[in-house]
């Protein structure tokens, strides 16, 4: 529509100018309120549609890359506000670009480029622009077009050009204003995000904060962040409805922002996912990404991980939006930086701490064995682990474990020794001397191997222990628990295995550490002994052994205190004169003495003018001094061990210490033996008790029972001879009476020798046995040889073996004679070291045989069960050699006692 | 002429009766003891013909006492009793001077002429 208003050049100049002022006041004061940049660039493009009466006006800002993008559009829907045009080819806006003048096109036809194919789809006819200069550089163009019904009016582009110039300066106010506003919130979203990571926040916590300010600020929800883990990458972090999942691992090898930016360290972007291979680019396509910018997360100098920003929006991402980004991953480095840097001020610390606890016991003078328990205590509790375990390698190819941390299972006990054959985690880490990690012992072998496997051992590190350059043993953390151990294991258990290593490396500490082996081995052997219930005297020879081979102490001798001022030697090791068995009586105050009243180890340093048989003894024998070590059982002293020195071999300073441990070993043996001696005696208390209510059963039946129903008996006869023959009925009666008590009185004698032969305590054995296979069906063979009677509960305890036996063959055996053998063993075979003192012992032996059937079988309701009973109960042994076809033979030994 | 014995024994109830017992049969019983001592003292005071003896004197032992009785009044026989039966005694008989021996039970005096008729 041509304006119809005056028609006089100035006056028509007047009014346009008039119309120019009003629409950049207009303008002016919209930025000046502070209005966006995107609603001045339509109150520009409104302002020249109605000044300029031009149906179709567009501006558009210069990008890079020889593109434009429309900031303001009206009447052109085929230029869209936001869309994006290559410069191209030729178009009004390229020649503006390019000259930096207003530029005019009339016909589209035949020209290049993908405006020029706009244009003429969309009909247009004349197109004419004129630049936007901001600081002297074209900043972008207002474009006008118009149909050929509507020319444009002579000089517009003259005053079009006018117009623009002053409205340059409010374009790139608001568009400062833009930045600025932008800016500020940039720095307000920093600013929140710095304060998070200024009070310690997780990154977690940071990274949320992050995602939302992005979100938020640079219009781009899809945030994820990212750790490199060798070639992958870990999705750590990831909001809204990314459609990675937090954990899962991506491959660096296919095309990605993240990987990008791995590559090159800096930030990087993808614009076009549709060409591109590999599973990222499928997941980014089918989320529907167009565009993706990344930033790197660098800590400490290395590329730690990457955040990434992606949109699925037409237009790509901004292009700042990359710098922009990497000043939020600056925060997040910084986060991960302080985070990193606390935990490991912590672990610095712990380990501190730990050591110079450590260097406190060895300063403390503490025993090798205290410092190598504290070092894997500390280790464990430091490394954070369930259990540590050092172990010393062996020359002969066994490994020993001389310390270990408190674990949570049943452990094998210190000083356990373990073999490296096979393929594990300790036999690969003796073979190459580095650090061994094994997570899944699924494919190792050995006896390594096959201990992990019954404690439950998941995933362990050992380190080695190196001492004077070598290889000398190996610091192991283990668990039991499925996740394996964190990565940061190794180097922290290695400043333990250090610490160890160096103090190997010195000379005391090793020869303290050797002792220690050596000792631990020691007595292991005898409580070996102790636990398997050897006799006590083996015991005590075994202690005296141990003792003197480990101290290198010439003599040792064991003793028992026998109550009465006397002590007998039990045990002894050594080049000397004195003898197992031999007694002494105590020296009123000598250390013995002293011993007995403290119950403290005692010295001795001169026997020159000890008197009487125990002085001549010990001199003859060249012994210096002595250092005896007592030993409690029961709170009181039982005995002690005596260290004897000779010349030119002193006793060592720590001998109370080392000869302590073997000390309770003896104590627990002689308590363990004297339980047991208990036990056994309150067993044949119990069988003697029995066999005396019995014989007292008997006893009663007899004097009492028995003896009024005979004199009933005799007292019938008499009335019955009283009565006439010729009451036959009453003769009857009585008879059957008398019958009747008679058949009593042989039920009660029947009895009666059930709960104990007559004859036995009245003859003794020989009798009784004699009246006991006087009736038996098969022909028995007695010989009985004993130099004394016996006592009561072994004379009994004999016959009733012997009567049970008997009955079993008679019943059984199907044999042809029988053979009762009772003897003692006048060779003495020895019986130990008997605890009451009395000497060495002697054994009855009872052998009853035949040459029946055999196979006889000890259980199975046999009396035999009763019968071996009966021997344990009296501490004696019991054996049975019934071959089938060949026989049976019971052979009893138990304790003779006499009378 | 009637049988004169003496009875030795530790039971009262066994002797009451024994006695009544062997009365009524025509013995005598012209004395009882229940201590070795007593037996020998009656033995030699009253010189009877027979002593049964209860080889299970409580205190002292029958069969001794048979022995002493043998050897101190020769002209007394004696006999053993006892509660328990000759197969509970085994060979305890066949050393003594007893001429024989009687069940308790079987006491008669008819069992005790048998023996010394032998």
């Amino acid at each position: 529509m041509t304006a119809a208003g005056p028609t006089d050049t100035v006056g028509l100049s007047l009014s346009r100018l008039a119309d120019e002022q009003a629409a950049l006041r207009q303008i002016a004061v919209r930025v000046a309120e502070g209005a966006q940049a995107a609603d001045v660039f339509v109150a520009v493009a409104e302002a020249v549609v109605r000044v300029f009466d031009i149906p179709t006006v567009g501006m558009l800002r210069y990008e890079r890359d020889r593109t434009m993008k429309m900031v303001a559009s009206i009447g052109a829907p085929s230029f869209p506000v936001g869309s994006r045009w290559s410069l191209e080819g030729t178009s009004v806006s390229a020649m503006i670009y390019e000259t930096g003048l207003p530029a005019r096109i009339e016909d589209f036809s035949g020209l290049p480029g993908d405006i020029a194919e706009e244009a003429r789809r969309s009909g247009f006819e004349s197109t004419l622009g004129v630049p936007i200069a901001v600081d002297g550089a074209v900043w972008g163009a207002v474009i006008a077009r118009t149909v050929k019904e509507r020319p444009f009016p002579a000089d517009v582009e003259v005053r079009l050009a006018r117009f623009t110039e002053l409205v340059a300066a409010a374009i790139a106010n608001a568009e400062s204003q833009d930045s600025l506003r932008l800016l500020a919130e940039e720095q307000a979203a920093l600013h929140r995000v710095a304060a998070l990571v200024a009070h310690s926040a997780l990154p977690a916590e940071v990274f949320a904060a992050v995602a939302e300010e992005v979100a938020r600020l640079l219009d781009l929800p899809y945030i994820e962040m990212v750790r490199y883990k060798g070639d992958t990458g870990v999705v750590i972090g990831a909001s809204g409805d990314h459609p990675s999942s937090v954990g899962s691992v991506w491959s660096l090898d296919s095309p990605s922002v993240v990987a990008a930016v791995r590559r090159s360290g800096r930030p990087e972007r993808i614009d076009d996912y549709s060409d591109l291979p590999g599973e990222i680019a499928e997941l980014a396509r089918s989320a529907g990404f167009t565009s993706c910018v990344g930033a790197p997360i660098i800590v400490e100098g290395a590329t730690w991980g990457a955040i990434s920003a992606a949109n699925t929006g037409p237009a790509p991402i901004a292009d700042a939006a990359e710098r922009r980004l990497a000043a939020f991953t600056d925060l997040v480095a910084a986060a991960i930086s302080n985070l990193e840097a606390r935990e490991e001020l912590q672990a610095l610390a712990n380990e501190q701490a730990a050591l110079r606890r450590l260097a406190m016991h060895v300063a403390r003078g503490a025993s090798s064995a205290e410092i190598l328990s504290a070092v894997t205590e500390e280790a464990a509790r430091v490394v954070g682990v369930e259990a540590v375990g050092l172990l010393r390698f062996e020359p002969d190819g066994v490994a020993t474990l001389l310390a270990q941390s408190e674990t949570p299972w049943d452990p094998p006990p210190v000083g356990t020794r373990i073999p490296l054959d096979g393929e594990n985690i300790l036999s690969q880490l003796f073979r190459t001397r580095q650090t061994i990690r094994v997570d899944d012992w699924t494919d190792s072998t050995g006896a390594v191997t096959a201990m992990a496997d019954s404690l439950g051992i998941r995933s362990s590190v050992a380190t080695p222990i190196i001492a004077n350059g070598q290889l000398w043993g190996t610091m192991i953390a283990v668990t039991s628990e499925s996740s394996p151990l964190p990565t940061e294991t190794e180097t922290r258990i290695a400043g333990f295995s250090e610490l160890v290593g160096t103090a190997v490396s010195n000379a005391e500490f090793r020869d303290s550490l050797r002792r220690l082996a050596d000792e631990q081995a020691a007595l292991r052997r005898v409580a070996l002994l102790v636990a398997e219930g050897a006799e006590p005297g083996q015991v005590f020879a075994a202690v005296a052994k141990e003792a003197a081979d480990l101290a290198d102490i010439p003599v040792v001798g064991v003793h028992r205190y026998e109550g009465d001022g006397t002590f007998t030697l039990v045990g002894v090791a050594g080049e000397t004169k004195f003898r197992v068995g031999s007694r002494w009586s105590v020296p009123p105050d000598g250390s013995f003495a002293r011993i007995l009243a403290t119950g403290r180890p005692a010295r001795r340093d001169d026997y020159s003018d000890e008197p009487g048989l125990l002085g001549e003894a010990v001199r003859e024998d060249q012994i210096t001094a002595t250092v005896d070590v007592p030993i409690i059982v029961d709170g009181k002293v039982w005995g002690f061990i005596v260290a004897a020195a000779k010349p030119g071999r002193p006793n060592p300073d720590d001998v109370e210490q080392r000869l302590a441990q073997f000390t309770e070993l003896v104590a627990t043996a002689v308590s363990n033996a004297a339980t047991r001696a208990e036990l056994i005696a309150s067993r044949a208390r119990i069988v003697a008790a029995g066999d005396e209510a019995r014989r007292r059963i008997e006893r009663n039946l007899h004097d009492g029972t028995q003896q009024r129903l005979i004199a009933l008996g005799l007292d019938i006869q008499r009335v019955r001879a009283t009565i006439p023959e010729s009451q036959h009925d009453a003769h009857l009666g009585l008879e059957r009476v008398e019958e009747d008590l008679q058949s009593v009185l042989e039920d009660l004698r029947e009895l009666s020798r059930g709960l104990h032969p007559p004859l036995l305590s009245r003859r003794g054995l020989n009798s009784a046995l004699r009246a006991l296979v006087r009736d038996s069906p098969i022909p028995v063979e007695l010989e009985i040889d004993l130099p004394e009677r016996p006592s009561v509960s072994l004379e009994t305890a004999v016959y009733y073996v012997v009567a049970e036996a008997l009955t079993n063959a008679i019943r059984h055996s199907q044999a042809s004679v029988l053979s009762v053998r009772i003897e003692t063993d006048h060779a003495g075979e020895p019986f130990g070291v008997r605890l009451d003192g009395h000497g060495r012992g002697v054994n009855l032996h009872v052998t009853v045989a035949d040459d029946g059937i055999g196979g006889a079988d000890p259980s199975a309701g046999s009396g035999l069960m009763g019968l071996t009973d009966r021997v344990d109960a009296l501490g004696g042994r019991f054996a049975l050699d019934t071959p089938r076809g060949g026989g049976t033979r019971i052979s009893i030994a138990l304790p003779f006692e006499a009378r | 002429m009637r049988l004169r014995c003496i009875l030795v024994d530790d039971s009262r109830e066994f002797l009451a009766s024994a006695a009544r017992l062997l009365e009524s049969q025509g013995v005598e019983v012209v004395g009882l003891a229940s201590s070795s001592g007593d037996a020998l003292r009656l033995a030699e005071t009253l010189r009877p013909d027979v002593a049964l003896v209860d080889i299970e004197l409580v205190v002292e032992d029958g069969i001794e006492l048979a022995g002493e009785l043998a050897s101190r009044v020769p002209s007394v026989q004696v006999v053993l009793i006892s509660s328990y039966e000759r197969d509970d005694l085994g060979d305890l008989l066949a050393a003594s001077p007893a001429i024989g021996f009687v069940p308790k039970r079987s006491l008669s005096a008819s069992a005790i002429d048998s023996l010394l008729r032998r």
